[in-house]
């Protein structure tokens, strides 16, 4: 469906994008906010993405679902995104107000585990994780797709998105079991 | 995991439980192993809560930014109002053959009416309203002999004005749906 798109705009009915842009934008902005952590710089880097692959659609070969290709350059929109954030975190690092930030987020998070609201402790914890095993978790999980699309989008081998899912739920299964047992609950 | 049992890797159990796929060696596994049975569980847990994650929505102007940034036309609104009018002409010109169909059909209307010209028809249509009412009503009650009940019959028709209705009502949307997507 989506390829015979891709071709009519190519053939020149360019405003047959929106229709693509309308299908995939809600799915890839989950991945962005999942990713980048912050809506507005999300929704920039949908945006992007969309843009950039739109510039691009003529390299777009079909062999791979169009959502697949359109994630790898969201994902690699977002990483880009993150590394410049990093850069800006180093100058930064010595900003009394970004530890009062932190500080804020941690009782926060301790909150909700007062609260019982587990798929909010959950939600913080999967934002805790590396930015590949949260972008695997959620391609997996969210997005649907496969072993063998995730490893097409974040350009790793399929055995390195296995290992990442399994780290992934590994991990967040032994943090929500402690989170649990200190409530005195069971997973 | 302990025991002389050997038990699959954890990542296996993991791959089991994510990919939900029949996997007849760690079923029968699992029914004789309560330790990986709750391990299996837990992480279906943390699947399953992984997928009720809260989706998220961009702003309602999204796709018109990217258009905007990528220097496409969105389209022309007066061709899309031109193609819904067209649409919506095409039905109402449908119901009307069907009609038209259903008065030759009955007799309420001849061809050689037809010929005559749209007055003559229009003239012999209202005359015969009364008469297509009445043709109705018997076939109506036809029906209602034919069918178990006269609801039956009755059934019949309001479900073909409904469609109709339907039909005029979707026509009528999908020009507002139109309209109102470029006035967005």
């Amino acid at each position: 469906m989506d390829r015979a798109l891709v071709e009519e705009i190519l053939r020149g009915k360019t405003h047959r994008y929106a229709v693509l842009v309308d299908r995939h934008k809600d799915k890839a902005m989950t991945l962005a906010v999942r990713m980048l952590q912050e809506r507005r710089e999300a929704e920039e880097a949908v945006q992007d993405a969309f843009v950039r692959a739109y510039r691009n659609l003529d390299r777009f070969r079909g062999d791979a679902a169009f959502s697949t290709w359109l994630y790898r350059i969201l994902y690699n929109t977002c990483v880009s995104r993150l590394r410049v954030r990093r850069n800006q975190a180093h100058w930064i690092e010595w900003d009394e107000n970004s530890a009062a930030v932190q500080a804020t987020q941690d009782s926060s998070l301790d909150d909700d585990i007062e609260q019982g609201r587990m798929q909010e402790v959950l939600e913080a914890e999967v934002r805790r994780l590396a930015p590949a095993m949260q972008s695997a978790l959620t391609l997996f999980f969210v997005q649907e797709c496969t072993y063998e699309e995730i490893a097409a989008i974040l350009e790793i081998p399929m055995g390195t998105v296995k290992t990442l899912l399994f780290r992934g739920k590994r991990l967040l299964r032994q943090r929500l079991e402690g989170k649990m047992t200190e409530e005195g609950r069971t997973l | 995991m302990s025991g002389s049992v050997r038990h699959p890797e954890e990542e296996v159990l993991e791959e089991y439980a994510s990919l939900r796929t029949s996997r007849p060696d760690i079923e029968e596994h699992l029914r004789n192993c309560p330790e990986c049975r709750s391990t299996v569980r837990a992480l279906q847990s943390v699947g399953k809560a992984l997928r009720a994650l809260p989706r998220e929505y961009p702003g309602k102007h999204l796709t018109e930014a990217v258009l905007r940034r990528a220097g496409i036309d969105p389209g022309s609104p007066k061709l899309d109002a031109m193609l819904a009018i067209l649409a919506g002409t095409f039905c109402l010109l449908f119901l009307s053959a069907m009609v038209l169909g259903v008065f030759l059909l009955t007799g309420v209307v001849s061809l050689d009416d037809v010929h005559a010209g749209p007055a003559v028809v229009e003239q012999q249509w209202l005359a015969g309203w009364a008469a297509f009412s009445g043709w109705v009503g018997a076939r109506l009650d036809r029906l209602a002999q034919l069918l178990p009940s006269a609801t039956h019959g009755r059934a019949a028709v309001a479900a073909c004005l409904v469609v109709a209705a339907l039909l005029l009502v979707d026509v009528v949307l999908g020009r507002r749906i139109v309209r109102g997507r470029h006035e967005s």
